[in-house]
């Protein structure tokens, strides 16, 4: 493995430890009665962490807890690394933000037709034409089905809600 | 007892409540099989349709969806490694790759066989037990319950494939999550910031739809291709091969039915527990456990057998004791409320004729759902045919559309969206999504029962210990603990023996 790689490798418990060592400074501010799970999972849970963080250490006790506790290692997580590209892996988990910013933002008819067409496009911009009938068609399909039949009122957007 | 038995299966054979009963089969399969909807939204939907109703049609109305959504969840499953509702997330460990090796046909048949002889043992079960149901519920306090849910982890972060540990960190995770809100003891407000959304808590349904929808589309809209990987590689052929498989493994199906109805007796449990601990019982006792999470049909007809029997044995604590089991049975409850039922004690007196319609409904439409299941196999199948560029952004739509639909809340779609990514990080990562949706389920449940089993022992820990039922359950967790370890110990022993054969005999 290559050292940016192994490198990576540490960030998830890393990332968990941070969390948990910050629910816990929270979780002091509450009342006694109030704190008394979220302090015990906080705790168990930075504990676990750090065992995970160990485990991925290339020490001698680092090997015996990763064979003991999570002896799959991490074989699917070298495959998925091997096989996707960075800027498509970027893309897949920036776009449903953005959808979610756009709903929020725009409503959903436009959001929906907006997201649509960009994650469809991006797949394959040989085909615009493609992505704007599918973003057509799924637009229709969503204002059919919950503003139709379900007879809900669509979201309209923070910005397009108040100009309307 | 015969008599009553006979009177709500009569009730039933009617134009009206059978009419309803399909139409609950059918929009049990639909919300089954489309990912991030499953019965808690089909039921909340139904229920203001329900009002107009008389109680009998009613029933026959919410047993056809509760009975048809498991198997509509198990296509979904299979078909797309995304759940319809959650403890079909089970079957998506062996389904899935089934129909990756071009078996998707078999592992259906399998799953819809499995599901209708799970439901006629879990009806046979539930009407037997119904009239002890009080005593069985009431041997289990607030400690055995939070031991339970201890249990629950431990087995579902075993399951894991290897990685116990990160199944263990991802549960503690998903409890953290669960304790934001309102906190049920002193009413203090946790870890909202301020935020009025987060008073109730992160929301199950909207979190469920980003961690197990959400995730996956990322997944596929990266990956590109179709589902299936391959478009030959789907085949909806050997239907009839599962339903001769789910025969072949008899046993399987027995022991996922009585787990299932076992499980679903206990309140606040729910089905999630019921297909795992079928799952990883199967896992345990097989003669190759290796083969799981690769496409053994074993691994799709243990939890499937369970998920209907729990269906039916969770109408226990919901009418007995007015205690939903999940929350399909929270929204259940408020149908039989709003028909003038008291769930509770009396219910099995006062409304002896609507309950057991309610479970014929619920019967036939577990049989029956699996037939009309098979039929519609075909269509559905076509959906891991339609390129994954098109696919993910489409079912995107619909999660993070019908995330916002269940209360109108726009919130509901930023927490799909978020918790679509936090899936997707943990997939590529390497630590299990299905822990955290064990923790949502149980966070507040298992708070409640600390802290009510810590008040009845005036804050003495040992009531954990000396009671008889917990001293089982512990021994249980300490188990499940164990396996994994034991278990990697076992076969590094085993993979030493040749090789030190191999040395002596140099």
């Amino acid at each position: 493995m290559n050292p940016l790689a192994r490198l990576t490798g540490f960030w998830a418990p890393l990332a968990v430890m941070a969390f948990s060592g910050a629910y816990l400074v929270l979780a002091w501010r509450l009342p006694t009665e109030a704190q008394a799970m979220p302090v015990g999972v906080a705790w168990v849970t930075l504990g676990l962490a750090a065992l995970d963080f160990l485990s991925r250490t290339a020490t001698p006790v680092g090997r015996a807890v990763m064979r003991a506790l999570n002896p799959a290692g991490d074989k699917d997580v070298e495959e998925q690394r091997s096989t996707a590209a960075p800027m498509r892996q970027a893309l897949g988990v920036g776009l449903p933000l953005a959808f979610m910013t756009a709903l929020v933002l725009l409503g959903i008819v436009v959001g929906t037709a907006l997201f649509v067409f960009t994650a469809i496009w991006l797949s394959d911009r040989r085909r615009p034409l493609q992505a704007l009938v599918l973003a057509a068609a799924a637009t229709a399909a969503i204002w059919l089905l919950f503003a139709g039949v379900l007879k809900l009122n669509l979201f309209p957007g923070v910005l397009l809600g108040s100009l309307l | 007892m015969p008599s009553v038995w006979l009177s709500g299966f009569e009730s039933l054979l009617h134009a009206q409540e059978l009419v309803f009963l399909c139409l609950g089969m059918v929009m049990g399969l639909v919300f089954g099989a489309v990912p991030g909807l499953g019965g808690p939204t089909a039921l909340a939907l139904l229920m203001p349709l329900t009002y107009g109703l008389d109680s009998i049609a009613a029933m026959a109305l919410a047993g056809g969806v509760m009975g048809a959504v498991p198997m509509g969840g198990s296509i979904s499953a299979i078909l797309l490694n995304t759940p319809g509702s959650a403890p079909n997330a089970a079957t998506c460990l062996d389904g899935y790759p089934l129909a990756q090796q071009g078996k998707a046909g078999l592992a259906i048949g399998a799953a819809a066989s499995a599901n209708a002889l799970g439901g006629l043992i879990g009806t046979v079960s539930l009407l037997l037990v119904l009239p002890i149901s009080k005593e069985l519920v009431l041997a289990f306090g607030p400690p055995e319950f939070f031991l339970l849910a201890i249990l629950g982890f431990c087995m579902v972060a075993t399951s894991s494939r290897g990685k116990m540990l990160r199944g263990l960190i991802a549960s503690g995770f998903g409890l953290m999550i669960a304790f934001i809100g309102f906190d049920q003891v002193t009413g203090a407000s946790r870890f909202t910031f301020g935020i009025q959304y987060l008073w109730d808590g992160v929301h199950l349904v909207p979190a469920l739809i980003g961690l197990f929808a959400g995730s996956e589309m990322i997944k596929l809209w990266i990956k590109g291709g179709t589902i299936a990987g391959d478009s030959s590689g789907v085949k909806i052929t050997r239907m009839g091969g599962g339903l001769i498989e789910t025969f072949r493994h008899m046993p399987t199906v027995i022991r996922g039915s009585l787990i299932g109805t076992a499980v679903g007796a206990l309140p606040g449990v729910g089905g999630v527990v019921a297909s795992f601990l079928s799952y990883t019982v199967t896992q345990q006792v097989s003669k190759d456990p290796d083969s799981f999470g690769r496409g053994n049909i074993q691994g799709v007809i243990a939890p499937e057998a369970a998920i209907n029997a729990k269906d039916c044995s969770a109408l226990i604590p919901t009418i007995a004791f007015g205690i939903p089991g999940g929350a399909e049975m929270a929204v259940f409850l408020g149908i039989l409320i709003l028909h003038g039922m008291q769930p509770g004690p009396l219910m099995l007196i006062n409304n002896e004729r609507e309950i057991y319609s309610l479970v014929w409904a619920l019967t036939a439409a577990c049989v029956l759902a699996g037939g009309l299941g098979l039929l519609c196999v075909r269509p559905l199948a076509m959906v891991t045919l339609v390129p994954g560029r098109v696919l993910a952004p489409l079912v995107m739509t619909i999660a993070l559309v019908g995330s916002w639909a269940i209360d109108q809340s726009i919130e509901n779609a930023v927490v799909t969206a978020v918790f679509a990514v936090i899936g997707y990080g943990m997939s590529r990562l390497g630590y299990p999504r299905l822990p955290i949706v064990i923790s949502l389920v149980l966070g507040a449940g298992i708070e409640r029962s600390f802290h009510q089993s810590m008040a009845m022992s005036d804050g003495n820990w040992s009531i954990f210990v000396l009671r008889p039922i917990s001293t089982v359950l512990i021994a249980c967790i300490a188990l499940a603990l164990l396996i994994t370890p034991l278990r990697s110990l076992f076969r590094r022993t085993l993979a030493r023996r040749p090789a030190a054969g191999a040395q002596e005999a140099a």
